[in-house]
Parts: C-alpha cells; structure tokens; sequence
C-alpha cells in the first residue's frame, strides 16, 4: 500500500542497514520499501529494538512488537564486513617536535583506532564496531547523536612510548588550563589499563573525531589480539553507555557508578564469558580501570557466589542503597550485586526496551533516576516490588 | 483501499488511464447532499459538535454546519471518528518534515548540544553558530563574534538582564543575518560579551543567541523528535525564492542546486535521471537529478507519482491534526512579548510554565518551589547566565504535569529569578526547559501557536 512515511535507515540484527520507508505491518511481519520500489518482507523480530520502538511510534504497531523475542547478543550476531576496517597509510602525531609520538592507524566506519609498539588495531576496531552494533541496536537515539564522527582509541603496548605518552599528557593539560586533570593523569598514568584522554584539536579536525578517547595501556596483549575479548568489551562497553547517557549533573549523579559498572561487566561476563578487570580505587577517578587478573575471581562463579548469599539474606537487594555506592564502598558482593541489577535490567526484550527508557531519560534529564523512577520506568509500583523481582532474578535461576 | 501497490503498479496504470491520477480512490470519497440537494464530493477530514472539516475533489477545505447537511450525512459525521478514517489514517506516518517541507518550509537538522539547540547560519556573510532559544526575548550577539566578522559594537550603554543579573550591551548594526533562504537585512541588535561572566576557561558555544522575534517572524517550528527547526522564509526580509501568490503559493516544495540556486517548484514527472519541476510561475523544467543537493536529491530519488498524489492529499493536514493522529496532546500557548507560556501544575498546583528551549535544565523561582511545596536545598549551587552566577538550591520536585504528562520524582535548581531590587511578582513559577522537552518529544510551532507533547 502506498504511504506517506519517510524514507529512513532500518537495521536488522546482523547489522544490515537498508535504506527504506515502511510499506505496512501485519502481525510479526512488516514490509519494508526501499528507493527501487522492490518490496522487502522481514520479520519484526530480526529488526533492531530501536526500529521496532519507531513502528510503535510511527506506524502504530502494538507495543509488544518491542518485547517480542529474545534480546539476544546482537554484538555476536552482527557481521562486520572486515573490507570496512582500513589501515590507513598516514600517521598520527601527538606532540611536537622530536617529542613527537607517531601512530599506526586503523579505521573502522565508527572508530579510529591508532596503536603504538607492536600491538594491532583490528581486532579492537572489530570488538568496537560490534559494541557499537549493540548500542544502536537497543538504544534509538544512539546513530543519531552519534552522527558521522569517530571515536579515538589509543593502544599502546610500548612501555618507552606509553611513559613519553603520559609526559606529553600532563604538558597538553597544564598548557590547556586543566591543571586537575594533568594530576589525575600523573597518579593514574602507570596503574591503569585504560584511561579515559582529551584528544588535542587539531587531530580532532584532522580525522573528524570525539573530543575524548580511549587509551589503553597493554602490558599483556591476549584481549586486544582476539574479537570481544573481555577487557577491551568492558571498557568500550563502559564508554559507549557513558556516551549515550551523555553527562550527569553534579546533583543527579547519584547511580551512575552502578549503572555504568554493572553494563560494563554484564557486557564482558555475557560476551567474553568472564571478566579480568578490576577497578582501580583512586578517587575521582572516573573511569579509569587497570587490568589484572589477581583480583576478583573471573566472573564464571560470579551468580553462583551471590545466589545463596541473596538467599540467606547475608546480601540485602536493596536499590536505593546501592545507587549511593561509589568505588570506595565497594565489596566483591557489593561490585557483584551492582553486576546483577544491570543483567537483571537487560536479561529479557521487556527489561531491555525500560532500560532503554531510563538511559534516554538520563540523556535528556542529566540525572539519574531515584529509586522509585527506576521501578516505575520498569512497570513497578513501588521499589519494595522492584526489589522483589530483581531479588526473585537472581536466586531463581535467571541470574546465571 | 485501492492505493498502488508499487511504483510500478502505480505508473502501468497511468499509461492506461491518466485520468486516473487525478482522482482520489473513490472509497475515499463519499457524496455529502446539501439541505438544498446541491452534492459535493468530499472527504471529512474532522469535525466538532456543530461543524464538519470537508476535503473536496479540487483540494479546497470546507467548514459545513451540520445542520446544513442531509440527515444521513449527519448521521455518517456523527459515527465518524478520526481514528478510523481510512483516508486520514494513511496520513499517520507522516514526518512532520515532509508536510513542511511541503509548504514550503525550509528545514534545519540541529546539533543538541548538552540539551541546547544550534543550527549554522550567516552573520554579516560569515559563517556563525546560532542558539536557539525561546526563552530568549531578543537575539543577542557575541560582542568578540561580531567585532571579528566586521561589525562595529556600539557604546555598551544598553542593559541586558538574565537569571543571574544584567550586563552591559551594545546595538549593532547588522547588515545581513542569513539562515539558509531566509536574509533579514539592516537589523539592529544588541551584543555582549556572552562569555565574561562565564566560568573561567569556559569556551563559546554559540555566535548569536536566536530570540524569539524571529521564530515568531519565520512561523517557526521546533522538533525535538525530529531534531529540526522549520523556517518561512518567505517570511524574512528578503529571499531569492519567488513565493507564488498566498497561501496557495506555500504548496510548492524549495529545492537547492549544487550551485546555490534555490528553485519553488513541484514535481510534476521524472525519469531516472531527471524531473520536471513545475515552479511556482507555472513554467516547466526539466532538471537533472544529480544537479541538486544531497538532501533534494535523495527526495527526487524517492520521488515517486503514486506517492506524491497521495502526499497532495496529506498535506492538508494541520501540525495538529497529524500530531493528534499521533496521539500527542497539545496546548494553546500565550504570547507575551515575545515569550511563550504554558499552563501546567507543579505539585497539584495549578500554574504558568514559560516555555524556554534555552535552557538545558529546567529552573523553577525560588519563592515559587518554595510556595508550592518543593524540597529546596542549600543554597550551595549555581547557575550561570548574563550577568554571572547566582546561587541555587537543589530542589525536589514531587510532581509537574501539563495535560495528561506527568513528571514525578525531579531534581532541577531553584533561584530568585526576579531582578534585583524588584518586587517579587513574577506570574509564572519557572522554566520549563529542553530536558523536560527532549523528554516529552515536544514540537512547538510559533503558526499555530500551540505546544504538543507525548508522554512514551
């Protein structure tokens, strides 16, 4: 049927991008017509939940074509096409003179990734794009705000250049009025495996980039030489959220410690099958985190440990509390019991599409949620209810 | 309904039966029968209790008293309901865009930054960031800004007052401001340092501060959802584009070559390479698809005989009816000055909202959080804007509301907004600003003065 819809980028869940209006709905089918006229039948459920929130919206679908189905791993299920990510001939530079450190490149449609040492960029570029994948998959606003530029990320497995990298850092802070973060960076620099860097203006003109980047400091180079290894998924899956939450006020920070931790391990426990990142308590901080694999144990025993502590009563599910939690406070159980709430908030398509909710809110309203938003923006009348059935996830068998 | 069901389809038909284009499918239409017996054909598009909207066959709308029509005819208005016409459902999927931009609307994809909205225009012939902001009663310019693009800042003897204070301004003589097609020319406006009174190190976001005098003058429309501002600018000072005659004018569609020229036209046909564009003085073009800008071009790619007949149709439509469709709910807004303002309720209060897309957060009065039983903090913070900082208090919000959307459980900042030295009787509680906004995909049209919202 002929409709006066517009022309917009559909995705599917391997990541297929097809440029088309929508022709018309029935049941768990909808018809999709791109520029050539040829009509495209595809099921609503191998569509990205972003586009099934605009059937909702737009096409007056019912609003179970969002819960239907499981959310599944999009990152896994997308197919990067490996011609999309280039090595490109030029280099980087960062800083001046003979100073100057020097960058391979590799550039992937939304990353550009610069390595220096013997480390290559692939691998990263690959788990970023697949990261990238699954954000745009759950969360609608995700493509368009992050529009066409890309995100830096740094690897460096050379301690020489990694030391010089860190001189060069704190001279471009103090010389950009930034005299905290040229400290920060000081008692950070040599205990973390990733940090988050200010990218000087002219790079980010040069290859059209975020203002801040990823840097990575590798002493072991096992995670960034396969796709989706643990460390590098928890850290871009980290950044990724924090980008689309795109800032807090001072006064509404309140949970996004848990909200953002607790996505990135989910994402590297359920990706990567188990986790080797700790978290580096230094404070104020923010995100930065060193790699080691002597802390926590692995995140295979993680649901197992928590379960009968839930159970006996010895961990209190309690939101409200736990949304007051900084580095400082935390525990193993603590960091884990933040782990459970936000597998709980993306365990099914329900769960996922309210979590989707609440991240778009906090993009708007630069402020967390409180307690009794969250269960309200889940179907809960009360944080008591909230409560029970993400205690009810964990010790019935979901949480695994 | 009997609608092609491809572009293929659609085009076999018309070879058969040109005729055919020109009619709507006739399940669409039904004959209305007079009190005089007189039948037009026509589809109803809306009514109230007393009148009903109708869409003849030459595309003209009329307003009928029911009691002017036959009494099956009032039986058939009365059973009618918009939900379910056929004709007006198909409208639906309607972007707000393709019904401007087919009234020939320029559109603008704005940036958000933080919650703010920019879009790039043209100050004195260069290029320039503009804010958009409602809230704003005057446009003002970044007094470095204009002094570097050639202007000459006047003595700063002129006062400018903001939600922290006042700072000194100066009028400028503005030759030419430049937002897409629509020029204003020899414009006087104020300019001040927007960032003397800003934290230190902080860097500008904007060039010029849009007001709301030329939203109302442009008939602007502002979409969070669709992350576009929609301009007149026929309505500007002074535009290349011939308009056309009226109303009737707007129903062309602006389309932009690669070299700059700007055309008023409607699609008449196309091959794969190029169309005929029929301008607004009637004369037919052919012009090659690939000569227009990427936007126009990707239309006239889309651009298709059975989904422009149908288009014709649609764009009849109001913002408001459309949105309606959608479910939003809307609300008259008051002009004052050149602010909006909206009724809505702050803690089951009933109250004024002023309607700012300037401001990132809302920001309530301090003696009206206080009046109307918000929490308000310490106050330990600050909000910055003309004039400095001021401080501000944490304020918990139990509950606002405008219509059926309900915001519960906020924190925003609470500040004496009322200028020094004056009494407090300010008759609104506050800014209801882009975060609510962005949250409640509100779109505001300065046309129909109305402000719509959805809650999701």
């Amino acid at each position: 049927m002929a409709q006066a819809a517009e022309m917009r980028n559909w995705m599917s869940r391997k990541g297929t991008v097809l440029e088309a209006e929508l022709g018309s709905i029935t049941g768990d089918q909808v018809i999709l017509i791109p520029k050539d006229g040829k009509e495209q039948k595809l099921k609503v459920e191998d569509l990205s939940l972003a586009d099934r929130q605009y059937l909702v919206e737009f096409g007056g679908a019912d609003a179970s074509v969002i819960t239907s189905g499981a959310p599944g791993f999009p990152e896994k299920e997308v197919h990067i096409d490996a011609a999309s990510i280039k090595k490109l001939p030029g280099k980087m530079h960062l800083g001046e003179g003979s100073a100057s450190l020097a960058f391979e490149l590799v550039q992937s449609p939304h990353f550009l990734v610069a390595t220096a040492g013997k480390i290559r960029g692939q691998d990263t570029a690959d788990t970023a794009e697949r990261l990238w994948h699954g954000m745009a998959f759950q969360h609608m606003n995700f493509r368009k705000d992050w529009g066409d530029k890309r995100m830096l990320i740094l690897l460096v497995d050379d301690r020489k250049i990694y030391k010089a990298l860190g001189e060069w850092y704190v001279a471009f802070r103090i010389k950009e009025g930034d005299p905290d973060g040229a400290q920060r960076a000081k008692t950070v620099w040599d205990k973390t495996g990733s940090t988050e860097i200010m990218v000087p203006e002219d790079s980010i003109k040069e290859h059209n980039l975020f203002p801040s980047a990823i840097l990575f400091n590798i002493t072991e180079t096992a995670s960034f030489t396969k796709v989706l290894g643990p460390f590098p998924t928890h850290t871009i899956s980290g950044a990724l959220l924090s980008k689309q939450m795109a800032g807090v006020s001072s006064f509404g920070a309140e949970g996004y410690f848990a909200i953002v931790t607790g996505h990135a391990f989910f994402k590297e426990i359920s990706l990567a099958k188990k986790t080797e990142t700790t978290l580096l308590d230094v404070s104020g901080t923010g995100n930065d985190e060193i790699s080691s694999k002597a802390g926590f144990k692995d995140g295979t025993s993680w649901a197992k440990t928590l379960r009968p502590l839930v159970h006996k009563g010895k961990v209190k599910v309690e939101l409200d509390a736990m949304l007051k939690w900084t580095r400082a406070d935390l525990t193993p159980e603590r960091l884990v019991l933040i782990f459970s709430f936000v597998y709980y908030m993306e365990s099914d398509a329900k769960r996922l599409c309210a979590f989707a909710k609440m991240i778009r809110r906090i993009e708007s309203s630069n402020q967390i949620p409180p307690a009794e938003e969250i269960a309200k923006i889940f179907g809960f009348d009360t944080v008591a209810a909230f409560e029970a059935d993400w205690k009810k996830f964990i010790t019935d068998g979901e949480f695994k | 309904m009997t609608l092609k069901l491809s572009p293929a389809l659609a085009l076999a038909a018309l070879f058969v039966s040109p005729a055919l284009a020109q009619t709507v499918p006739d399940k669409d239409y039904r004959d209305f029968k007079g009190s005089t017996g007189k039948v037009i054909q026509a589809v109803l598009l809306d009514k109230t209790d007393t009148e009903a909207v109708l869409l003849q066959r030459d595309g003209k709308r009329a307003t009928v008293p029911l009691d002017h029509l036959s009494a099956e005819d009032q039986a058939y208005v009365k059973d009618w309901s918009k939900e379910k016409a056929v004709f007006v459902q198909k409208c639906r999927g309607l972007a707000i865009r393709q019904l401007l931009e087919l009234r020939g609307y320029e559109s603008f994809e704005f940036r958000l930054s933080n919650n703010s909205i920019f879009i790039d225009g043209k100050l004195n012939g260069k290029p320039a960031r503009f804010l958009v902001d409602t809230g704003a009663g005057t446009s003002l310019l970044h007094a470095p800004f204009a002094t570097s693009v050639g202007l000459t800042v006047g003595p700063m003897d002129e006062k400018i007052y903001g939600v922290s204070g006042e700072a000194p301004a100066g009028w400028t003589p503005v030759p030419t401001i430049q937002l897409g097609e629509a020029v204003f020319k020899d414009r006087r406006i104020l300019a001040t340092d927007l960032l003397k009174d800003k934290p230190p190190g902080t860097k500008s976001r904007e060039d010029v501060i849009l007001g709301a005098e030329f939203m109302n003058k442009l008939d602007a429309v502002i979409s969070y959802q669709d992350r576009r501002i929609f301009l007149r600018p026929d309505r500007s000072d002074e535009t290349d584009i011939k308009s056309g005659k009226g109303d009737e004018g707007m129903a062309f569609r602006l389309f932009k070559t690669k070299e700059g020229k700007t055309l008023r036209g409607k699609v008449v046909s196309k091959t794969p390479t190029s169309a005929t564009i029929e301008l607004v003085d009637g004369k037919k073009n052919p012009y090659f698809i690939d000569s227009f800008v990427k936007e126009d071009e990707a239309y006239l790619r889309a651009w298709s005989e059975a989904g422009a007949f149908f288009l014709q149709y649609c764009q009849s439509l109001t913002i408001n009816e459309l949105l309606t469709l959608r479910k939003y709910q809307s609300f008259q807004f008051e002009r004052r000055g050149n602010h909006i303002f909206v009724e809505g309720s702050l803690n089951d209060n009933k109250v004024t909202y002023m309607i700012d897309t300037g401001a990132d957060s809302s920001l309530l009065h301090l003696s009206a959080a206080k009046k109307y039983g918000c929490t308000v903090g310490p106050m330990n913070q600050e909000v910055w804007g003309i004039g400095g900082k001021a401080p501000a208090g944490v304020t918990n919000i139990a509950k606002v509301t405008m219509g059926d959307a309900v915001l519960t459980n906020r924190k925003v900042l609470a500040t004496d907004m009322v200028r020094k030295g004056e009494p407090d009787n300010l008759d609104y509680v506050g800014l209801f600003g882009a975060d609510f906004m962005r949250e409640l995909d509100a779109v505001i049209t300065y046309t129909e003065t109305r402000i719509f919202l959805i809650q999701r």
